[in-house]
């Protein structure tokens, strides 16, 4: 990945005379489709794995299409804030500043689902903390990626539900998720979120246990999205890129839940932890058969991108402050694109 | 303005030169911020507002979190590290740094390793901190004192050196002992430089202030900038980063007035 | 005494090594990775495909940066120094802008320029520029005015003036800019490629994931010995070119 931005920079930046001619004619770097410029967190889970494959290897199977450049983003935020600025064709962004950006009357449609539900679970270390509510009453701290993300706000939802005050535990907001762990396994906070395949990892090297599960509390945690803004889907052939990626996408969930093999080969190409990477299938199954069985998190049609499924998380996100309630969610997810992809796969 | 020239028959044709150019050159300076102002302007109309606001848009910004007190408290509470964190920072700095200036070994001994903790940016050492000191207000302090000190220490070591060592040796063939040679030779030498590691320090606390509410547990301005970001509330973002650039020159300024009261024979341009 | 200094430095590093390992076996690795385990993580990372294709990367971009910075920043804070008016002018903006953190400034620049190397290079430029400024803005307004007397009572016109006595004065501070600017802008390179998880910067992020600190670690040894080596070259420079001033660029 590194080498081809690197190599699209040179050209870019005009040593260029010379490497406009290179690009012309070698083919090893030639485009002959259409690249994609689509912005995804920096850091790729077990969960993230499919769409990044659909993104990086299978778009380019899509008549027209090069394999898209995916654009490591470090603050969640910044991905939907490049979608809408303009500088971002698609965004793999996250449903709280999605929903954030909308309500605050950016044109915005989530037009497919970057996976669904969400494979995070809140870890605590199991001789300090055994549930919620003896952190809520000793007033202790979760640290999560940011106030009012798509955790914290699952975290509330679940203290309101157990009847805990979510007043008494003290939320803390630190950006990187590798920050988040080592602050847990120094002590310094009571419980962070992280995926299922970290947590497995954790428990390996102590006693880590996992306090809440999302998937279990909630229907459909739904977490991340692919979004574009409404001005860019207005062209035809954006129109046409949206169901491409739609198309591969979904072709890379149906395989990732059917092909347990190619699934940990395109983890051992894109996932970002090395850990992972090298991990057995002692490891690895187990993870593919929680993310593919109990989260259902690469569902063969994407069907839980609809209105329905979006307007049963916006109380919780209402009474965690995190949205005032007022967006019209019919008009922000379209499905349009789906449909057609799901036409032309068939 | 009230620097003083050495030679002396230009000292008064020094002195009325700048007194005339005083006021028109305040003026340069207010002219200079404005025209910057209207820069930004003119940029920020080809973007929309969730991405790049308007300075007007920015001010009604900041009127409105004055107003509600949420700046002036978060302001207020970041502050406190910022001092609290830069008052160690000098009492660390102006000792090891005048020890390394004038004593070889102390220099040879802990030079290599300040040139190394300076060397990597202070994300890194978020880590270390949060361990050692949690993440709360002690942790801000240390990031701070930690952000200041390896720049303060450098200034100070390198002017320490730099004493002129025939001041020094003038000082001691006139019988003066080590600690009046201390007190008439090197204090007043290494004034000025003292001046600029404080400035530096400064400078370097009002950046380290945000980065500890940034990287550590985000509060107060940190909380303010990534929550605004997340609400694509761009005017509060750069409200926040104006109200820091005002900070940092205030506080430069200040400093400055204060070196030039304290170190009047501080030789200034000749013209 | 010739060899005492290296001995010396040697001793204080081998100070930081033993406190750095005590700390590192009484934590364990997931919080502070010993310096031997750090060692095992170098040489695999520098064995790793990706690492040396990050390193160029990282390092061409800010070198842009970089000499921008020097190219402008210098005669800018020459003249701020020797001229009144253009201090004036950009005293504020120099003053403000050398309070903001890189990290502040990266998402928006990100949408103004993008993520190529025009991004880049501007951030390093942005970071950079200020400290030469402010460095070479001291210097030019300490040149001591016995040097200018003399020269204007040999009827020295300015030019001259400015020539033969106020460039010589001010090139040891030259250096000290250069290896200040230097540093920041292998810290705001570094910065923005982890905003945008390209290069080295992004060498780091993903390292951060690993819950073993010795990656992590491993990578934030070779940035201090890049930032040494680069730094001892320009101190070498400065030694081999203006000896008479060693005391002053030496620090």
């Amino acid at each position: 990945m590194f080498d081809v931005i690197n190599r699209r920079d040179v050209l870019k930046s005009g040593i260029g005379g010379l490497g406009m001619l290179i690009a012309s004619g070698a083919g090893s770097f030639a485009q002959t489709g259409r690249v994609l410029k689509v912005n995804a967190l920096a850091a790729t889970a077990a969960i993230n794995v499919p769409l990044q494959s659909a993104l990086r290897s299978g778009l380019g199977q899509i008549a027209g299409f090069a394999n898209a450049e995916v654009r490591p983003t470090a603050k969640i935020p910044q991905i939907v804030q490049e979608v809408i600025a303009g500088t971002a064709d698609l965004g793999d962004a996250d449903v709280a500043s999605t929903l954030a950006a909308a309500e605050a009357g950016a044109d915005l449609k989530i037009i497919g689902l970057s996976y669904s539900n969400t494979s995070q679970a809140i870890v605590a270390n199991s001789e300090k903390t055994k549930s919620l509510e003896e952190i809520a009453a000793r007033g202790g701290t979760i640290a999560v990626s940011g106030i009012g993300d798509f955790m914290h706000v699952m975290l509330i939802g679940v203290l309101i539900k157990q009847k805990i005050d979510p007043k008494k535990i003290n939320f803390i907001e630190m950006g990187s998720s590798g920050d988040r762990v080592r602050a847990l396994l120094a002590g310094r906070v009571d419980a962070v979120p992280m995926h299922v395949e970290q947590a497995a990892q954790l428990q390996a090297r102590g006693n880590y246990q996992i306090l809440v599960r999302p998937w279990q509390e909630y229907d459909n945690w739904l977490s991340a999205v692919l979004v574009a803004t409404d001005v860019w889907l207005k062209k035809d052939e954006n129109k046409a890129a949206a169901v491409a990626v739609l198309k591969a996408s979904l072709t890379s969930f149906r395989r990732a839940d059917q092909d347990y093999g190619w699934y940990k080969s395109q983890l051992a190409d894109y996932a970002s932890s090395k850990e992972l990477k090298a991990a057995g299938d002692d490891f690895l199954q187990p993870v593919w058969k929680t993310l593919t069985q109990e989260i259902k998190a690469f569902p063969p049609s994407m069907e839980p991108l609809n209105v329905d499924q979006f307007a049963k998380v916006i109380p919780v996100y209402k009474e965690a402050g995190a949205l005032n309630g007022t967006l019209d969610l019919g008009k922000v997810i379209d499905r349009t694109y789906l449909e057609q992809a799901i036409k032309e796969i068939a | 303005m009230s620097d003083m020239v050495v030679s002396q028959p230009a000292v008064t044709d020094a002195r009325r030169e700048a007194a005339a150019g005083r006021r028109p050159l305040g003026f340069v300076y207010v002219l200079s911020i404005v025209a910057g102002l209207l820069v930004w302007h003119v940029v920020a109309q080809g973007y929309s507002s969730f991405v790049l606001a308007s300075p007007l848009a920015v001010l009604v910004r900041l009127w409105q979190m004055t107003l509600s007190l949420e700046l002036p408290r978060a302001l207020g509470n970041a502050l406190l590290h910022m001092v609290v964190g830069y008052a160690i920072a000098c009492a660390i700095a102006l000792p090891i740094g005048l020890l390394m200036g004038r004593i070889r070994f102390v220099h040879d001994l802990f030079d290599p390793i300040v040139n190394l903790i300076y060397a990597v940016p202070s994300v890194a050492w978020a880590p270390f901190i949060m361990i050692w000191f949690g993440l709360y207000y002690e942790a801000r302090v240390a990031l701070v004192v930690m952000m200041c000190t390896f720049d303060m220490i450098i200034v100070v070591s390198t002017g320490a050196r730099n004493a002129d060592r025939r001041l020094i040796d003038v000082g001691r063939s006139f019988g003066a002992g080590p600690w009046t040679r201390f007190r008439l030779v090197l204090w007043p030498e290494g004034l000025p430089f003292i001046f600029t590691a404080l400035r530096v320090g400064v400078v370097r606390a009002v950046n380290a202030m945000i980065t500890a509410e940034l990287f550590l547990a985000a509060v107060n301005l940190g909380a303010i900038m990534k929550q605004s970001a997340v609400r694509l509330d761009s005017a509060a973002v750069l409200g926040v980063l104006a109200v820091l650039c005002v900070l940092g020159l205030g506080l430069q300024e200040i400093m400055l007035l204060i070196e030039r009261r304290i170190c009047v024979w501080r030789p200034g341009k000749a013209k | 005494m010739i060899l005492r200094r290296p001995l010396t430095n040697a001793l204080g590093i081998l100070l930081l090594l033993v406190l750095w390992q005590i700390a590192g076996m009484k934590l364990g690795d997931t919080l502070i990775a010993a310096p031997t385990q750090v060692v095992g993580a170098l040489v695999d990372t520098l064995r790793e495909g990706t690492f040396w294709p990050a390193l160029w990367a990282m390092i061409w971009p800010m070198m842009l940066g970089y000499l921008a910075a020097l190219v402008i920043g210098i005669p800018l804070g020459t003249a701020m120094g020797r001229s009144d008016l253009v201090l004036a002018c950009v005293k504020p903006w120099a003053s403000m802008f050398i309070v903001v953190s890189a990290a502040a400034i990266v998402p928006l620049f990100i949408i103004l320029m993008g993520r190529g190397v025009l991004f880049l290079t501007t951030i390093v430029f942005v970071a950079t520029v200020w400290y030469v400024v402010v460095i070479m803005t001291e210097a030019a307004r300490n040149v001591s005015p016995r040097l200018i007397d003399v020269a204007r009572s040999f009827d020295a016109g300015e030019f001259q003036r400015f020539r033969f006595v106020i460039l010589p004065a001010l090139y040891p501070y030259v250096l000290i800019a250069a290896r200040i600017g230097l540093v920041h802008a292998l810290r705001a390179m570094v910065t923005a490629e982890m905003f945008i998880g390209a290069g080295f910067g992004g060498l780091l992020n993903d390292a951060g994931l690993n819950l073993s600190t010795a990656p992590l670690f491993s990578l934030i040894l070779i940035l201090m010995l890049i930032s040494i080596g680069a730094t001892g070259l320009l101190r070498w420079i400065a030694h081999r070119s203006a000896p008479w001033y060693a005391s002053r660029t030496e620090s």
